[in-house]
């Protein structure tokens, strides 16, 4: 078990930067989920720390150790592939022993630790089978026990849940989660599910454009992000961000904009902010209710037309367009008004603890605790 | 409309063919300035014969006897043909020539120059009127040697004094390997291709110091080892060379190169005081048997025989002519090469004209060879020789009754037929067929196109190795006696290359060691291009690819140029390390190893291409996981890349093999069977008894039907094999 560290990691590919300064430290024991956008770089870490891309510039420890210009094979890390990479002509036992007997094990040592991977994954069956023979799933666990049975330092995983479907997708996610704290391995993880990265991570590291955005805890992430790109990448759906300007008197703040009109609580504002400042309003879907009918035409909050109704059994999703632009909320149905249809007017409300501020310009997150 | 104006194109020549004039065929082989002179004269001859044309048709010299052979009994052959009179006796036997009347034999031997003439009787018949002749003669470069030797002492004398081996000059340059300038030397010596018998054969007393003597020659360093033709020209042109023995065709060079040259008949041999008498050949206008206008195609073949087509034969094509009238004519009698020639032709022994002297080259030059290279002593050699040449001529086994078996494979057929046709009754295939009648209806031209091309020629060729034949004569059928004196080595011993188990033997070290380096080659040059990091990869692939792109009997000629001894790049190359000229095709193992080289070069490409194909259907995230998993590249080409590419690999390997196994043009081109035979493979061993061992089709179909067993064996084997292998 190892910590990994990341030090102005920059990878190019001629003119292209696609890793442009990731400074990173994966604790020993941490399972540590690398998120972002396809494209963003995530897997090009990946593979740098395995070894499998050099770095253009910065450093990289493993265990405290340099591992630029060490290969793969001597930093005792195990990778597990989104196409599992399976090798097509060795049976599920060979696949499983072949990274130990490349590495000269005794015999009896290979035998034992393959039998108790393929204990723990349920592979005893399949073990005579060739890969061809296995379903997605048995795969996957072929691919995962690959990398168990060397007992590695860490391991990486890239993707590897993305070609299953939905149901083993979160079946797997729990094998995974079970693994990880039973092996207590150090596990960097690399999705673009921000799913998977909520339910798996001890901490995420979300990268966009070769920039790590936020790294942190998964309620870090979604209760107090950075940015407005973390903001709009964590949660599902995503969270409404809107523009309005600073408004309101010093002891009673609030955000204005076309058609809304938003108190903040007092002191949740960081000192000396001019009112006027354009920002960015965040809110999350969940976080919004309807207000009381009664009052709908007059106070506070976002005030729209329904335009689409998605009902999802318990819950419901509006979709409200008001001169702020579209707004999506998420809401019990019980707490429907009586007759509501698309064109209904409707007037949204939010929990001033539950809002987010963004600068206009940078994007940045504003609060007195930032 | 387009096609119906060029109907109407070609109508008028149809009808005017009954019409309009007797259009005469002639067939010939010449090119340059002789098949100007030919259709110079043609012309004329329709100019002056009212109601005959003459139609020439240039016919690839190395096509025209097997076409005349062909085409005459079909009654599609020429009505006159040129060609030399070696082939007359086997053409007289196989009926394509028509004899000459009397009165023209008689005027023959009035007008045309003696010695031209009786050549071209056979069983007391004429079959053809001499237009030139052709025999080598010694050329001299007069500025290094003003005056003609008399005698070979004279000669030896003046060619010690210029040669140098070292700075690349000798006295005397000649096809020193090939029998047709040795036939000089050994009739000079008092020896011959004829015993003292008159039968054709190698037994006659002079030959063994008459060949003693030529290996003293490129003993001494006077003349030069493996000297080819391009070799002589090469020399002798550029004032390296003092003398050289070739024939009239050599003129043209030496005039082109402006060396000054004088041509005189070879001297005489000290030794016996014989003239030293070269080969003979007539060029000889043939009457088809086939003619449809004899009359006509006989006045035709005096004209071009008579003294006006010879002025143009010599005038413009520089032909020696036979015609005593064209030296009449001032230029001609002036013309100091066509003396010259004239003179030697009175020095000349005809070539034979049997059908059995075809049979003779080919140990005859074994024998001359192994003495050249001093591996044999000149009576051994001739013995051998002597013994191949009975062997080769030995009269067909008796014919046999064919009644035994035609009833015993009727009964195997009959078995096989009632086997399918319950096989195809249990499994319902009539109804089947009858409800995909639509179906196998499409694939009736495709049937018809595979039954012709190839199962008519397999059954053809399968039956004809139950036959005997002879140059010229008919089949005659022998059952299985053609594989029994195969199999049983009746004729040569185990280690004598013309046996077929050492031929057997070549052949399978020569395909699996082609096969094996043009697999690692390939393999290797394929995993270089996969690399990433491998600049220009494009060009490299086609650079790799030209070696199979081109011909193989071009790349084949061209190695064969590489690997010769005084021309050759390898040698030039090999000198540069200070390594002394190799007699590439002087020893098995080198010659094996040049034809090694040439083949490798032209397979290796084949499976870089397939498995450069395979390789890309290796994921790369496998070969990762590997390397992730602790492979190094040496394991992960083992355990992880060729098994993976290996299902590729196999058919790749199993096809290589077969087309390694049959590879004649690189035998055949390259060694060329060198020394004595040795690298001879299956494929080419059957040619050689097809066309140069007296036209042997059954024995030489024999070996066709052992090599399609063998390679049908191996097919089976390595299915068998990889079906094994998938059921894993």
């Amino acid at each position: 078990m190892a910590a990994v560290e990341l030090r102005g990691v920059r990878k190019r590919y001629g003119e292209v930067e696609v890793v442009r300064g990731v400074d990173l430290t994966i604790a020993d024991g941490e399972f540590l989920v690398l998120v972002g956008p396809s494209g963003c770089g995530k897997t090009t870490v990946l593979r740098m720390i395995a070894g499998l891309e050099e770095l253009s510039e910065g450093e990289l420890t493993i265990a405290g150790q340099d591992v630029r210009g060490v290969p793969p094979r001597d930093r005792d890390i195990a990778m597990v592939f989104q196409s599992y990479a399976l090798y097509p002509h060795m049976t599920v036992r060979e696949n499983l022993a072949f990274g130990l007997r490349v590495r000269k094990f005794p015999a009896e040592e290979i035998a034992a630790r393959v039998a108790e991977v393929a204990s723990v994954l349920e592979l005893a069956g399949l073990l005579d089978r060739l890969p061809k023979e296995l379903s997605g799933g048995q795969r996957q666990r072929v691919a995962m026990g690959r990398a168990m049975v060397r007992r590695p330092k860490a391991f990486l995983f890239d993707e590897p849940l993305s070609n299953l479907d939905a149901a083993l997708r979160s079946q797997m996610r729990v094998e995974i989660k079970r693994l990880h704290r039973e092996l207590g391995a150090t596990m960097v993880y690399v999705t673009h599910d921000q799913v998977e990265a909520m339910t798996l991570a001890d901490r995420i590291a979300l990268l966009h454009q070769g920039v790590l955005q936020q790294v942190g805890r998964p309620e870090d992430l979604y209760d107090r992000p950075a940015n407005t790109f973390v903001a709009g990448f964590i949660g599902s759906p995503a969270m409404n961000l809107l523009d309005g300007v600073l408004a309101g008197e010093p002891g009673a703040p609030a955000i204005r904009g076309p058609g809304l009109l938003v108190p903040l609580l007092p002191g949740s504002l960081p000192a000396g902010l001019e009112p006027g400042l354009r920002v960015r309003l965040g809110v999350r879907p969940n976080d919004l209710a309807i207000a009381d009918a009664r009052v709908a035409s007059s106070g506070d909050g976002f005030r729209g037309n329904l335009e689409v109704l998605e009902p999802l059994g318990w819950e419901v999703h509006l979709h409200v367009r008001g001169e702020f632009g579209p707004l999506v909320a998420r809401v019990e149905r019980r707490d429907l008004p009586a007759p509501f249809g698309p064109g209904s007017p409707v007037r949204l409300v939010v929990d001033p603890a539950k809002v987010h501020l963004f600068d206009a310009e940078t994007g940045k997150r504003i609060a007195a605790d930032a | 409309m387009r096609r119906l104006a060029a109907l109407a194109a070609l109508l008028p020549g149809f009808l005017a063919v009954p019409a309009a004039a007797q259009e005469l065929v002639l067939w010939h082989a010449y090119h340059g300035d002789e098949a100007a002179a030919l259709a110079e004269w043609a012309e004329d001859y329709g100019r002056r014969t009212p109601g005959v044309s003459v139609r020439l048709l240039e016919v690839p010299a190395e096509a025209i006897t097997q076409k005349l052979t062909n085409a005459i009994p079909r009654g599609h052959g020429p009505d006159v043909f040129v060609w030399a009179h070696e082939q007359l006796g086997a053409w007289v036997e196989t009926g394509l020539l028509a004899p000459l009347p009397e009165e023209v034999e008689r005027e023959a031997e009035e007008t045309q120059l003696p010695g031209t003439v009786d050549p071209l009787v056979y069983g007391g018949r004429l079959y053809g009127l001499p237009i030139a002749f052709k025999s080598a003669a010694l050329f001299r470069n007069t500025a290094l040697v003003p005056d003609a030797p008399r005698t070979t002492g004279e000669l030896l004398a003046a060619a010690r004094r210029f040669s140098d081996p070292g700075a690349g000059r000798f006295g005397l340059v000649y096809e020193v390997g090939s029998v047709y300038y040795q036939a000089a030397w050994l009739h000079g010596f008092g020896g011959g291709v004829r015993g003292p018998d008159g039968a054709l054969g190698l037994t006659a007393p002079g030959n063994a110091p008459a060949l003693e003597f030529a290996a003293r020659l490129v003993a001494e360093g006077v003349v030069p080892a493996d000297a080819n033709g391009a070799l002589v020209t090469e020399l002798f042109t550029t004032g390296r060379a003092a003398f050289a023995i070739q024939g009239p065709w050599f003129v043209a060079d030496c005039r082109r190169a402006g060396i000054p040259f004088a041509i005189s008949s070879l001297p005489e041999v000290s030794e016996t005081g014989l003239p030293a008498r070269p080969f003979l050949t007539i060029e000889t206008a043939y009457l088809s048997a086939g003619s449809r206008h004899p009359a006509a195609a006989l006045a035709l073949l005096r004209d071009l025989a008579g003294p006006a087509a010879a002025r143009i034969r010599a005038l413009r094509g520089g032909q020696p002519v036979s015609a005593r009238a064209a030296y009449d004519d001032p230029r001609i009698a002036g013309d100091p090469a066509l003396a010259a020639f004239r003179e030697q032709l009175g020095r000349a022994v005809p070539m034979p004209a049997e059908p059995a002297m075809r049979a003779l080259w080919e140990p005859a030059a074994f024998a001359l060879r192994s003495v050249l290279r001093g591996d044999l002593d000149a009576a051994t050699a001739l013995d051998q020789a002597e013994r191949r040449f009975r062997i080769f001529t030995r009269p067909p086994p008796a014919a046999s009754d064919p009644l035994p078996f035609a009833l015993g494979a009727g009964v195997v057929l009959l078995g096989l037929a009632i086997f399918a046709v319950h096989r195809g009754r249990r499994a319902q295939v009539g109804r089947r067929i009858w409800r995909h009648r639509h179906d196998y209806l499409y694939l009736v031209p495709a049937g018809i196109g595979v039954l012709l091309l190839l199962v008519v020629p397999f059954v053809v060729g399968a039956a004809v190795s139950l036959a005997a034949h002879r140059g010229g004569g008919e089949f005659s059928f022998v059952g299985l006696s053609n594989f029994a004196r195969i199999l049983s080595s009746a004729d040569f011993g185990l280690t004598e290359p013309e046996s077929f188990y050492f031929t057997l033997a070549v052949t399978l070290l020569w395909t699996v060691l082609n096969v094996a380096l043009h697999l690692a080659l390939g393999v290797a040059l394929a995993l270089l291009l996969h690399e990433p990091w491998v600049r220009l990869r494009g060009v490299w692939r086609v650079l790799l690819i030209v070696p199979w792109a081109v011909p193989n009997y071009i790349t084949a000629l061209i190695w064969k140029g590489m690997f010769h001894r005084q021309l050759g790049a390898i040698n030039a190359i090999l000198g540069w390390f200070g390594v002394e000229p190799i007699g590439w095709f002087d020893r098995f193992s080198t010659a094996f190893a040049a034809n090694l080289a040439t083949n490798v070069w032209l397979g290796f490409p084949f499976m870089m291409v397939v498995t450069l194909g395979a390789l890309q259907t290796i994921p790369r995230d496998v070969e990762e996981a590997a390397t992730i998993d602790g492979a190094g590249a040496w394991t992960r080409f083992w355990r992880i890349t060729l098994p993976m590419i290996r299902p590729s690999l196999v058919p790749a390997v199993v096809l290589g093999s077969v087309w390694t196994f049959n590879m004649f043009n690189v035998i055949y081109l390259v060694s060329g069977g060198d020394p004595e035979g040795r690298t001879e493979i299956l494929i080419s061993q059957a040619y050689r008894w097809a066309f140069s061992r007296q036209e042997q089709y059954g024995y030489a179909a024999a070996y066709a039907v052992l090599i399609f067993g063998i390679l049908l064996a191996f097919d089976l084997a390595t299915r068998r094999l990889t079906r094994t292998e998938a059921g894993r």
